[in-house]
């Protein structure tokens, strides 16, 4: 035996490894790995304490709770789709459902027999979100209204008031270049962030992404042309920054928190994230409907952008009826889901929870609300990750002026329609 | 044993040696170059076991009728071609002050390093944030030298992001030429300066008569190794622009990235991946025929 202490030391190390196969351990309580993709500080510490509580109060089953980059997010499922190994439950965009659902990376929840009940709890149109050719893949948690976050005491030391149309944002930008702020900023490169805000413009404008049957793009239409010239103008006349054509997330975030900007397209996460990353005084801040145009350009009638984070059981879980036990208490039956509070990065999903008087520390809720009902989600088409960045290049593409905005709409066009016929 | 049969078996023994090595080489790169090439083939499917079908020759069509693709090697040659020669000349001239420090060298080539040394992700970002537009160093410096009146947005343009994304990787470069052509310099033996100061040549004659001639295979290779890491350069860009603005920074290796990971195509990014290896090796072996022709042609 002392011959080999090398191949004994390997046998060591690798043992554990070998024994951590997902699974019941015979005689141990069930492992179930969440990975938890994004979130507030505050949500996360929320997470955190019920994932404490639950594992108290049940001992055959325990969370083993992972916090995950929120750009990481797909890469992370087409990895763990492709090798079919990976955690149990995944916090993520609902527009995963078409891309990820039926090519069984998650789990339809429907073949739950308690799924019906469960259902019924949550706001039907935010269920039809997280479902893909008639199958649920995902418990929404929380619903995400884009909207305009606005600086009202940078508005009011101009003189100005919240804008509600294009014409409006626009008047705003001359005072306020005058004085070196921008009336907007968004970012605008070539990423996921850029089409999330043009969505609510075109949607404002009474234009759509794709057409009904979801066979051919429509945003390069009358209302995608004049939302995307809204903005081409507003960035040429100095209103909304030049750099914005390379501005991530994050760069957007700070030049709006360093009131270098009035306004932003943003969500019910802006009032934690700014609180907690920048200290930001919220009292300074209000929320308005996006603006649209003061007449529409297509017959569609006027919408916001409407996100859905969901859980949702991955299709390789070897522990799928535990992964529902914790599905359903830590993102269903928790009393903390049903509370309008801004730490929870977004508002509620369950019909209970808007009951009764409602008390709520959010800025603005009833603008939160309203635009939450006239929310409009992302198609639910596989490839529309894919469509996504396509029409972010667009935009890009016309804020540096290398293309007009129906070129590069029309090109982008072009782009979208060969994915949807190759589909 | 015949005479025969020894020598064949004398003419096999190293390559017996050789077995071991070269089985890992096949199973560490031959293999999955093989993979690559049997799914640059197929339309694959992206869940576990799913396979494939077979397409033929439709990625590589699909690619070359591309006009992204096309771009993104327009932009990779942009990208190589203006960092590496400035980089070597800069990393050429830095070698011969350090050649000339005798005290403390150590002491500089280790700071020399520090780029070189750093995760290009770590640059990448370092990167991004000297050009910003409202918070970066540079701007800041360009003000205070009263060059500029108001911020450039560098990275929101395509010609001063390709710019920026450029000076970013010559600084992050220069020091792995230097190092290279300082030891390629102290290889040099004294005996050929002494020689040429006796004919009577100057600090320029001795440079490009004894310096350049007797460097050129260090050259050689810091540049096909440069020039590879080069077009295969992914993170520095990608952090930097993303391969934006309009497309602009988008070099192949974010190409096939976007086309693989973000458009699940994988058999078509197996397909670009083969382009840009066929590409590279066409590359090195033009420069090296031509490195080692002129050494003939001298003998």
């Amino acid at each position: 035996m002392a011959k080999y202490p090398l191949f004994l030391l390997c046998v060591a190390l690798l043992s554990p490894a070998c024994q951590k196969e997902a699974g019941p351990a015979p005689g141990g309580p069930t492992v179930v790995v969440h990975w938890h993709f994004g979130g507030t500080p505050g949500q996360k510490s929320w997470l955190g304490a019920a994932v404490e509580e639950f594992n108290v109060t049940h001992k055959d089953i325990q969370v083993e709770l992972h916090f995950k980059d929120w750009f990481t997010q797909r890469e992370s499922l087409i990895s763990t789709t492709i090798m079919g190994e990976g955690p149990d439950l995944l916090h993520i965009l609902h527009r995963y459902s078409a891309e990820f659902g039926g090519l069984g990376g998650l789990h339809a929840l429907d073949n739950f027999p308690d799924f019906p009940q469960v259902k019924e709890r949550f706001f039907p149109s935010v269920m039809e979100l997280v479902a893909f050719d008639g199958k649920h893949y995902g418990i929404p948690m929380t619903m995400l209204p884009f909207v305009l976050a606005v600086n009202k005491k940078i508005l009011a030391d101009h003189g100005l008031k919240t804008p509600s149309t294009w014409e409006e944002m626009k008047a705003l930008g001359p005072v306020l270049k005058e004085h070196g702020i921008h009336a907007f900023t968004m970012p605008g490169g070539p990423k996921g962030d850029t089409s999330y805000r043009f969505f609510p413009l075109l949607c404002k404008a009474g234009g759509r992404v794709l057409n009904e049957d979801q066979t051919q793009a429509a945003f390069n239409g009358p209302a995608g042309v004049a939302a995307l010239s809204f903005l081409v103008d507003m960035q040429q006349q100095g209103f909304l920054p030049a750099a914005s054509a390379a501005y991530l997330w994050d760069e957007n975030l700070a030049h709006w928190c360093t009131e270098k900007a009035a306004t932003s397209i943003e969500g019910p996460w802006w009032q934690d994230v700014i609180r907690t990353q920048y200290d930001f005084d919220l009292s300074k801040m209000e929320l308005a409907p996006v603006p649209g145009p003061s007449q529409l350009f297509e017959g569609h009638p006027p919408r916001t952008l409407l996100d859905v984070p969901m859980v949702s059981i991955t299709g390789y879980s070897k522990v799928k009826e535990e992964a529902w036990i914790v599905l359903k208490a830590l993102f269903a039956d928790h009393p903390g889901l049903l509370e309008l509070d801004p730490i929870m990065t977004g508002l509620p999903t369950q019909k209970a929870a808007y009951e009764g008087e409602i008390e709520s520390d959010f800025i603005d809720l009833d603008v939160l609300l309203s635009e939450a009902q006239l929310g409009l989600g992302w198609s639910g088409h596989p490839r529309i990750a894919e469509i996504q960045i396509i029409l972010a290049i667009a935009v890009n593409t016309a804020f540096t002026g290398t293309m007009g905005p129906q070129e590069a709409l029309d090109a982008a066009a072009e782009e979208v329609n060969e994915i949807l016929n190759d589909f | 044993m015949t005479f025969k049969a020894a020598l064949r078996r004398k003419k096999l023994t190293p390559y017996y040696f050789l077995l071991p090595g070269m089985a890992v080489l096949a199973v560490v790169i031959l293999y999955p170059i093989l993979g690559n090439v049997v799914m640059s083939l197929q339309k694959v499917k992206l869940i576990k076991g799913g396979g494939g079908d077979f397409v033929g020759l439709a990625n590589y069509a699909k690619l070359l009728g591309s006009r992204t693709f096309i771009s993104s090697i327009i932009s990779s040659a942009q990208f190589t071609l203006i960092s590496l020669p400035v980089a070597l000349i800069l990393g050429l001239g830095l070698a011969l002050i350090f050649n000339e420090i005798k005290r403390y060298r150590p002491i500089f080539t280790a700071f020399l390093i520090i780029p070189w040394a750093i995760a290009p992700v770590v640059t990448g970002y370092m990167w991004r944030w000297l050009f910003h537009d409202s918070f970066g160093l540079v701007n800041y410096f360009l003000a205070a030298l009263g060059l500029i009146d108001e911020n450039v947005p560098w990275l929101a343009h395509p010609d001063t992001a390709m710019a920026a994304v450029v000076v970013a990787n010559i600084w992050r470069f220069m020091p792995y030429i230097t190092i290279m052509l300082l030891a390629g310099l102290q290889s040099i033996s004294a005996e050929f300066y002494e020689a040429a100061h006796i004919d009577g040549a100057g600090l320029l004659q001795r440079f490009w008569f004894v310096t350049l001639p007797q460097l050129r295979h260090v050259i050689g290779v810091v540049f096909l190794f440069a020039m590879i890491w080069m077009v295969n350069d992914f993170a520095l860009i990608y952090i930097i622009t993303e391969g934006g603005p309009a497309r602009s920074t988008q070099v192949m290796p974010i190409s096939i990235y976007r086309i693989a990971f973000e458009n699940l195509l994988l058999g078509r990014g197996a397909a670009a991946g083969l382009l840009l290896l066929v590409f590279l090796l066409a590359m090195s072996a033009l420069f090296i025929r031509t490195l080692f022709k002129e050494e003939r042609l001298e003998k």
